[in-house]
């Protein structure tokens, strides 16, 4: 008999240190049916998404049972170590790193058996895991600090540049993305580089360090880094970016929204003919706003962009893009993005486990947080 | 063809033939400004007694004023005529319209699949539709019945001239965004429009009923309010009509929840010409996963969308132009433009009136008749009828 701990919470609440709390459960390894697998936690991230569900903002997470209460377990996306398998599982075995296929499974927990070929207890997929590396493949060389984040911002980057336009993949063609230096455009910057196609990243202007991140972004694959208030400017849109077209001989199809607001109707005035606006997220409560003329000329199209809801409607798209992922860090065309560690130690007192969340908690909004398990 | 273009041997054709040729006039404009700076009447000669063989002679029965007609006057649509010296103008002119009623009066040898007496619309935009005939080829024109050919199909009426001349912009923009983008299920689902008085929302409305769809019209408050209801539920086919208060206000979202649920429907589609505030509201009315297209921008505003609308609705808004859908798209046109003339032919579909001004050419001026309904076009379509 192993001990579990799960971070839970069962009401919402702004404050969330005030609903979170540790849960502690048995969970038997000894004794796994022949459709079950065992894993442990090796890393789960804290994504400001995971904090606003807790705050009741946000979809409604799965209620579970932890040793006989009715709990939701906090976060979406975690790294696992397969730790045993069950004798009909031929998918997995001991050793392999694994994240969840569908989201909502409570990713925030240190142990968990999981049903295959059967949904009707987890709620969750045939196979509910997606392998992400193979213990016994030399070949594989995937870090923990890339498998780590791999669940959630390298996926919506690549499924981004995927769903809505076909890019010339010539070097011609542009996508323009907001909150630039944001983890996801980070992504985003480098699979664009990778599939030759222009980035221009528009960042907020005025931080003492403009000039290092401005590098940072470039050296990560961005064609071109410019600032809010140039993206609101009439030079960059009537004069700047269609000279910048213009080098290259082609269109810019995407423009890829984090922001909302003033932000995001500046980078719809950018689009070429038949472009997308897509969203899919936001900081700024101010409506997008375009002009009509614009629209119906140039034919432009705003949407949404949900990675999980992608996943819901269709969950091997995330084991396609997963695959496509892995593939880009191991040939070494996309590199890690530096995050911040909390460790939690294996076996350690639960208000220690506690301790990790809400220390990631807390520098959230500061940098991407993740509780490392060691 | 034209006496001007050819002008190097028209004398002789004059002192050739001493009969008279059909004295034509058109609406010309040879630079951008404001209609009633650059619009002229040009008249020229066009001799229909010697059709090239693959020529049609046309006359005109009818063409409106459509706004987009003035703004490409402007200079400031996107679609433009060229501008060419064909009709023997000094400059390089184009002229106005893009919609507009034909009778055929005359035909080339070899032209086959028009005569005499046949009705025609142009088949694409920038005919130049104010004029008082045109010479034009096979390939330039779609045919509609005309009423003997209703007639002879045992259809209960034929086309009037106003159906005919305003048969391409807006019933074909209400049919193409109520079927072209969403499967609405009949008696279930739901769709919301603003403008709901417009021309094109009074089609959308109508026929939404005959495809069985339900909608939701959204109208200015106005002192005869209910009149208006009333002929908008009642004769235009409307399932629920709502004022513009009602769709900008948080409390009226239930009723509109209630309505939808009784038909064990969704919100599909949303229809936007107005912009602002009122986009806005029409867009928050629709279920998840919903379209929200945009035609036309009344209230000079921009459409403005909540970002928390795409991501948690997953609403997607575009634009609806139904010049660039059916370009290239000549198979669509035709089965709309079928579907629109049985419904008339039928009298299942009522057009949108328009005002109409007869041209007297002992004592008008064509391009004074045409400004003259650009500055009343306001007031509702202007139709000079020839």
């Amino acid at each position: 008999m192993t001990k579990g701990l799960a971070l839970t919470y069962t009401s919402f609440d702004s404050d969330i240190s005030k609903v979170v709390s540790v849960s502690e459960y048995d969970i038997d390894f000894s004794d796994l049916k022949p459709n079950q697998v065992a894993i442990q936690a090796l890393a789960t991230p804290v994504n400001p998404s995971d904090l606003v569900q807790i705050q009741g903002v946000y979809t409604v997470p799965r209620t579970q049972t932890v040793q006989g209460k009715e709990v939701h377990i906090g976060g979406n996306e975690g790294l696992y170590q397969v730790v045993k398998v069950g004798d009909s599982i031929k998918e997995f075995k001991a050793g392999d790193w694994a994240i969840t296929k569908l989201p909502n499974f409570g990713t925030w927990r240190t142990h968990a058996i999981l049903d295959f070929y059967d949904d009707a207890n987890t709620g969750l997929n045939d196979v509910p895991l997606i392998k992400i590396k193979d213990s016994t493949k030399a070949s594989t060389n995937i870090t923990i600090s890339e498998a780590a984040t791999i669940g959630v911002n390298p996926p919506t980057a690549y499924q981004i540049l995927e769903q809505f336009v076909e890019f010339d993949n010539s070097g011609k063609d542009w996508v323009i993305q907001n909150a630039g230096a944001s983890q996801v455009s980070k992504f985003l910057a480098q699979i664009a580089k990778h599939r030759k196609i222009n980035v221009i990243s528009v960042i907020r202007g005025g931080k003492p360090n403009h000039d290092e991140i401005v590098k940072e972004l470039i050296d990560l694959g961005a064609t071109k880094v410019i600032t809010e208030e140039e993206s609101q400017s009439e030079k960059f849109q009537t004069e700047t970016i269609p000279q910048w077209l213009k080098e290259t001989g082609g269109s810019l199809k995407l423009a890829v929204n984090s922001v909302g607001g003033k932000s995001a109707s500046a980078l719809f005035k950018h689009l070429s003919q038949d472009g997308f606006l897509v969203s899919y997220g936001v900081l700024d409560p101010e409506p997008i706003s375009y002009s009509i003329g614009l629209q119906l000329f140039k034919n432009i199209t705003t949407k949404a962009y949900w990675f999980t809801k992608n996943t819901k409607t269709d969950p091997e798209s995330k084991v396609r893009t997963l695959t496509s992922v892995i593939d880009l860090f191991e040939s070494g065309d996309i590199k890690n993005i530096e995050f911040e560690k909390n460790v939690y130690k294996l076996g350690d007192r639960k208000e220690a486990f506690l301790e990790a969340y809400k220390n990631a908690f807390a520098k959230s909004s500061k940098a991407k947080q993740v509780v490392i398990f060691e | 063809m034209f006496s001007s273009t050819v002008s190097r041997t028209s004398q002789k054709l004059f002192t050739r033939q001493t009969r008279s040729m059909i004295t034509a006039q058109a609406v010309i404009f040879s630079k951008h400004g404001e209609p009633k700076d650059v619009l002229k009447t040009h008249t020229y000669q066009i001799d229909d007694e010697n059709i090239p063989e693959n020529s049609i002679v046309l006359k005109t029965l009818g063409s409106p004023v459509n706004p987009s007609d003035i703004n490409q006057v402007q200079g400031v649509y996107p679609s433009q005529p060229e501008k060419t010296t064909e009709l023997g103008t000094d400059e390089p002119s184009a002229v106005g319209g893009n919609e507009g009623l034909f009778e055929i009066i005359g035909v080339g040898s070899k032209i086959s699949n028009f005569k005499v007496g046949d009705w025609a619309i142009p088949a694409n935009v920038c005919f130049g539709t104010w004029r008082t005939h045109a010479v034009t080829t096979e390939d330039q024109l779609t045919k509609l019945n005309n009423p003997s050919d209703s007639k002879a199909l045992g259809k209960k009426s034929g086309l009037s001239v106003n159906q005919g001349a305003t048969i391409s912009v807006n019933p074909l923009t209400a049919y193409l965004m109520l079927t072209h983008y969403v499967k609405l299920a009949p008696g279930k689902d739901w769709f919301i429009q603003n403008g709901g008085n417009s021309a094109v929302g009074k089609y959308a409305s109508q026929i939404g009923k005959l495809l069985g769809f339900n909608s939701i019209s959204v109208v200015r408050d106005r002192d005869d309010l209910d009149s208006l209801i009333n002929e908008l539920k009642n004769e235009l086919g409307a399932t629920q009509v709502i004022t513009e208060e009602q769709n900008s206000s948080k409390d009226f979202g239930p009723t509109i929840k209630g309505w939808v649920k009784e038909t064990g429907g969704e919100v599909k589609l949303a229809l936007n010409c107005v912009g602002g505030k009122n986009s806005t509201g029409v867009a928050r009315k629709l279920s998840n996963n919903g379209l929200m297209l945009t035609y036309g921008g009344m209230s000079m505003q921009p459409v403005t969308i909540p970002t928390s609308l795409h991501i948690f609705k997953n609403i997607t808004s575009a634009g609806f132009w139904v010049t660039a859908l059916l370009k290239g798209n000549p198979e669509l046109k035709k089965k709309t433009l079928d579907q629109i003339v049985s419904w008339y032919e039928n009298e299942e579909l009522l057009d949108a009136p328009s005002v109409e001004t007869a041209f007297d050419a002992t004592k008008d001026d064509l391009a004074q008749l045409y400004k003259n309904g650009i500055e009343n076009s306001k007031k509702g379509k202007q139709l000079i009828v020839y």
